[in-house]
């Protein structure tokens, strides 16, 4: 369980977050959204303990945490292999165990063809499925992505969302996904959380009403419309002047 | 089938490297028709010039030379390296620092390799220590600038990576400043060794007894021009070995990552 309670934050004096609070619970997914720049990722990094937060307080039960930031952060000097193996080295775990582990985790990524390859001999889908590998490699009990489909096209998005679904599921893992895309909110969130503009609060929760697996297209759209109905919400994305 | 096999690979080995033995050729027929139109007083032969080599190669003189130019060269360039390299950290670890330090660098970037022979040969007199100390002068701004260069651009976003992943001190060490410093290394080291060998032979020259440029020194003063071709001659095949044979290995062997598509293919070979 993770619970951020009231959390304020202030860069340069200038307030960026104000009084947010959420709960988080083991296996569920929790996406944050909101227009460019409204310190999704600042809360994230106040999340996973990187940031420290100028108010609030934080309540964190899970023991692992990792992270799969917007640009996938691979080593160029190091193979596909050893970039999975990273975190694991990290803990000090020796060369054979760690290897062993990643060609397993390689296998269920779709990356054991190009396991000897340099990132950037990779494509951008691939080098992000990569940094997923290496997140997951730790075996952490919650997982912090950061607009992690950042970069792709709309085929490899679903591609990578159906996998990420499979894997969470699989793992009974938390995870924490920020996102600027409704349809991606509404196709892999278990709760919705909508942040205002900075200085921001969370303006509106929603909470799923059917499985990750029971989510098909008109599902998808309709539940887009429903949220984009309140006006908070299309307020906070500047579509209610459009209108 | 293993004959086929190497004739097949060193087909490959020549069709990779086709382009250096044109332009070879090239030099090498120009330099022939020089050599008719001005005499082999004034310019030698290929053939002349390789004659007076195989004559310096059988007198054991050649590998006299070679060794202590080498010595030299080697000994100051070591040096070189290991004095930017701390330099280059104590400059970076402070900016107020770096700020001290850099004019002096400068200085030194552009100060003439001469100026600096003429004050060792006053302090050193003509012994090893005059092309040592001029060839560590010479370099050293290089690989100061190359290391300082290397540590500033180091990518923050890689070091948040790790230190989410609670990545301790030496691994930090190993699998993050470590190469990315050796990437910007590289092209400074290729540089400095390319200037050590100018230097060294220059600095031989005016203040040694020993050593290849010595020996050109001693070639010009009996007006042995063939000889003076071919002590040449020696100075670009060793700086060719050390750029092909072992610099750029060195590299296939050290960052296979950078490798663009037509190194990829040579280190097939």
């Amino acid at each position: 369980m993770l619970v951020l309670d009231r959390i304020c934050y202030k860069y340069n004096h200038r307030p960026i977050l104000d009084a947010i609070s959420l709960s988080l619970a083991p296996g569920q997914v929790l996406c944050l959204t909101g227009p460019s720049g409204c310190g999704k990722t600042t809360l994230l990094g106040i999340a996973a303990g990187l940031i420290q937060p100028c108010g609030g307080v934080i309540h964190n039960e899970f023991s692992c945490i990792a992270h799969v930031f917007q640009s996938p952060r691979l080593l160029p000097w190091q193979t596909t292999l050893e970039n999975l193996a990273f975190g694991l080295k990290a803990k000090g775990i020796p060369k054979q165990e760690r290897h062993r582990s990643s060609r397993l985790l390689a296998k269920q990524l779709g990356l054991e063809a190009f396991l000897e390859y340099y990132p950037h001999q990779l494509s951008g889908g691939m080098q992000q499925r990569v940094a997923l590998g290496r997140a997951l490699a730790i075996n952490p009990d919650l997982l912090l992505l950061d607009e992690p489909f950042h970069g792709l096209d709309i085929g490899r998005r679903r591609e990578f969302q159906e996998m990420l679904l499979r894997l969470l599921s699989d793992r009974n893992l938390a995870a924490c996904l920020v996102s600027h895309d409704l349809a991606e909110a509404v196709r892999l969130g278990d709760q919705i959380l909508v942040m205002s503009p900075s200085p921001s609060q969370i303006i509106y929760r929603w909470q799923q009403q059917r499985p990750a697996t029971a989510r098909d297209e008109a599902y998808v759209h309709a539940t887009i419309s429903g949220l984009l109905i309140h006006p908070q919400v299309a307020g906070c994305f500047g579509l209610a002047e459009l209108n | 089938m293993n004959s086929n096999h190497c004739s097949q690979k060193s087909l490959r080995l020549v069709r990779a490297i086709l382009p250096e033995l044109v332009g070879l050729a090239i030099f090498l027929v120009l330099w022939q028709f020089g050599a008719m139109h001005y005499g082999s007083v004034v310019l030698p032969s290929p053939l002349e010039t390789w004659a007076a080599f195989a004559g310096l190669a059988t007198t054991g003189k050649l590998g006299t030379a070679i060794f202590t130019t080498s010595f030299h060269l080697l000994s100051a360039f070591t040096l070189a390296v290991f004095l930017g390299i701390i330099l280059g950290i104590i400059a970076s670890i402070q900016s107020w620092l770096r700020q001290a330090i850099s004019p002096v660098i400068s200085a030194l970037q552009g100060i003439p390799p001469i100026a600096w022979i003429v004050l060792a040969l006053l302090w050193f007199g003509s012994g090893n220590g005059t092309p040592i100390f001029t060839i560590t002068v010479a370099t050293l701004p290089i690989i100061f600038l190359g290391v300082v260069e290397g540590i500033r651009t180091f990518p923050k976003p890689l070091l948040e990576m790790a230190r989410m992943f609670r990545a301790p001190n030496s691994l930090l060490l190993t699998d993050l400043y470590f190469p990315h410093l050796l990437s910007y290394l590289f092209p400074s080291l290729v540089a400095g060794l390319g200037l050590a060998w100018r230097v060294a032979v220059m600095a031989e020259l005016l203040s040694s007894e020993t050593g290849i440029g010595a020996e050109l020194n001693l070639a010009r003063i009996n007006l042995d021009t063939d000889e003076v071709m071919a002590w040449i001659a020696v100075v670009v095949i060793l700086i060719w070995i050390s750029e092909y044979l072992i610099l750029r290995p060195l590299r296939r062997r050290l960052e296979p990552w950078r490798l663009t598509p037509t190194m990829a293919n040579l280190t097939s070979i």
